[in-house]
């Protein structure tokens, strides 16, 4: 227990290094890293944890960021409080396609979501004129001086306090009841958990985390575009979970770091980069199913 | 304490249930029996909340259940194990019956965690205590959900074949472990059984299903010389 605490402290005291010993580029590229970490965490709270393979995780990202870059441009609100309201939209809208979906569960309950993060996809493509469509709506940062060290603090600190949020509620008994929908809903449900109510919890949290996720990253490229929702963003978020390892805590973030270096590293290959990037996730998936925390696990026993 | 009603359930052409009415008295340990396809699981599945019946009503401790969601069902008293065993495989056998004392809603974690560690000493199970549930024996797996049904402190349980699948030996076991678990905490239990020898010494009354009706209810004794029972199992005997 004491050396799992210390070697996460290392890692963290590492973390906080990162600004003086990384370039600007590889600055840079933490920082995507750390939204990813955001976005496959908080998909890892439902998939891993709960069972619900949603696919609008990616949708509830760029619903974050244009709630927030829109509000700050047209109504003149601070970033902040914008992120804010962009979180609380995301979580609502959760919450709203949650109520009506997760009955559904299965299947079901994935076809629906990626339905919903395609129609938010084409509705912000569409208007132009509020959203500026693929063109990307230019947003206010969040801080008034640009400084790429100082997005990194405010992304570190930020999934710094979810990572041990989820943490906490992973180990709560909410968490408990999370597990016991996924292990087995009936059981769970004739055994008191009221399993709807359970599922819907996970989903809202989840979604609101993601747009908290998105808003944060629209204030820190200054430009959004409704890429951030599409089916290409869902699919990394999920291979990372699934690279690092479902249902664990450190797994998405080892896969989220573990895949964004690499597609740095292989992006000089031109075209040929999705193929080694497919071919990385495609052996890991194989011969590693529980991802990279599973090898570890394995090793240690 | 529990009183079904005319209770009918239907799958598309098939009617399962054809209106069954029955009571259980508080404290005693109800044997429900009948031959394969009888509507006995079906019968526990509206008992639970797990299927909605057709027609009919459930009332227990005088108010209405047959609406209810399942774990409304569980706090109100009314807990059950399965046929088929459904623990909670993936999580350790503490983890399974701290589960179950989630429908009393306030509580310490730390009275939680020494209550289900209480029954699974009195199941037996302390040492499997942080093994998946996935991972052990079948009758072990009954006691853990035995256990789980416990933790909901339920004034009703429903046992549905906790028999089957075990050996003579553990037949023993587990039939002593029911009715002691009646003495210690006063329980009223509902029991489907299909081995004979055990629901006739361990009952007070047994309620007898044959497709879909109540065909016979009385004293283990009365039933078991009951003639249409008789001729349910084992046919009319003017073609034997």
């Amino acid at each position: 227990m004491w050396r799992q605490v210390l070697s996460i402290l290392f890692v963290i005291l590492l973390a906080l290094c990162a600004p003086i010993c990384l370039d600007q580029y590889w600055l840079h590229v933490a920082i995507i890293s750390l939204y990813y970490i955001l976005l496959s965490s908080s998909w890892n709270l439902i998939a891993g944890y709960t069972g619900l393979v949603s696919f609008a995780h990616a949708g509830f990202a760029a619903l974050g960021a244009y709630s927030s870059g829109l509000l700050t441009l047209y109504l003149g609100l601070s970033p902040i409080s914008g992120i804010c309201i962009g979180t609380c939209f995301a979580g609502l809208a959760g919450l709203t396609l949650g109520g009506i979906t997760l009955r559904l569960g299965g299947i079901y309950l994935s076809l629906t979501t990626l339905g919903f993060s395609e129609i938010l996809r084409i509705i912000i493509t569409n208007e132009e004129k509020w959203t500026r469509g693929t063109m990307g709506l230019q947003v206010p940062g969040l801080f008034s001086t640009y400084s790429k060290s100082s997005y990194y603090y405010a992304f570190l600190f930020i999934a710094i306090v979810v990572l041990i949020l989820t943490w906490r509620l992973v180990h709560s008994n909410l968490g408990l009841c999370f597990r016991a929908v996924m292990d087995d809903e009936l059981a769970a449900n004739t055994s008191g958990v009221p399993t709807n109510q359970v599922r819907l919890i996970a989903f809202t949290g989840s979604s609101a985390i993601a747009g908290l996720a998105g808003a944060l990253y629209g204030h820190y490229l200054m430009l959004i575009t409704p890429d951030i929702g599409s089916l290409g963003q869902m699919f990394l978020i999920l291979a990372m979970t699934m690279v690092g390892g479902l249902g664990t805590i450190l797994g998405p973030v080892v896969g989220a770091i573990f895949l964004q270096v690499l597609s740095e590293k292989i992006r000089v290959y031109g075209e040929y980069h999705l193929l080694v990037f497919g071919l990385v996730t495609l052996v890991i998936v194989l011969f590693a199913p529980q991802g990279l925390m599973g090898l570890l696990k394995r090793r240690k026993a | 304490m529990l009183a079904v009603s005319n209770i009918r359930k239907a799958f598309g052409g098939l009617t399962v249930l054809k209106g069954v009415d029955f009571e259980i008295e508080e404290g005693k340990i109800i044997g429900l029996i009948g031959p394969n396809g009888a509507g006995k699981t079906t019968l526990f599945n509206i008992l639970s909340g797990i299927l909605r019946a057709d027609s009919g009503t459930v009332l227990f401790r005088g108010s209405e259940i047959h609406r209810l969601a399942p774990f409304e069902i569980c706090r109100r008293g009314i807990a059950r194990t399965y046929q088929i065993v459904r623990p909670f495989k993936k999580m350790t056998c503490l983890e399974n019956v701290l589960v179950g004392t989630f429908s009393k809603r306030k509580m310490s974690k730390q009275s939680r965690v020494s209550k289900a560690t209480a029954l699974l000493q009195l199941l037996g199970l302390q040492e499997l205590r942080d093994h998946a549930a996935g991972e052990i024996t079948l009758i072990q797996q009954k006691q853990l959900e035995l256990a789980r049904a416990l933790a909901s402190e339920p004034s009703l349980i429903l046992l549905d074949e906790i028999l089957a699948g075990l050996n003579p030996k553990e037949v023993q076991l587990a039939t002593a472990m029911i009715q002691g678990i009646r003495k210690q905490f006063g329980v009223t239990i509902l029991w489907i059984e299909h081995l004979m020898g055990a629901i006739m010494g361990n009952t007070d009354r047994i309620v007898v299903l044959c497709n879909g009706k109540k065909i016979s209810d009385g004293k283990p004794n009365t039933v078991a010389t009951d003639k249409t029972v008789i001729e349910a199992y084992l046919g009319d005997s003017t073609y034997a």
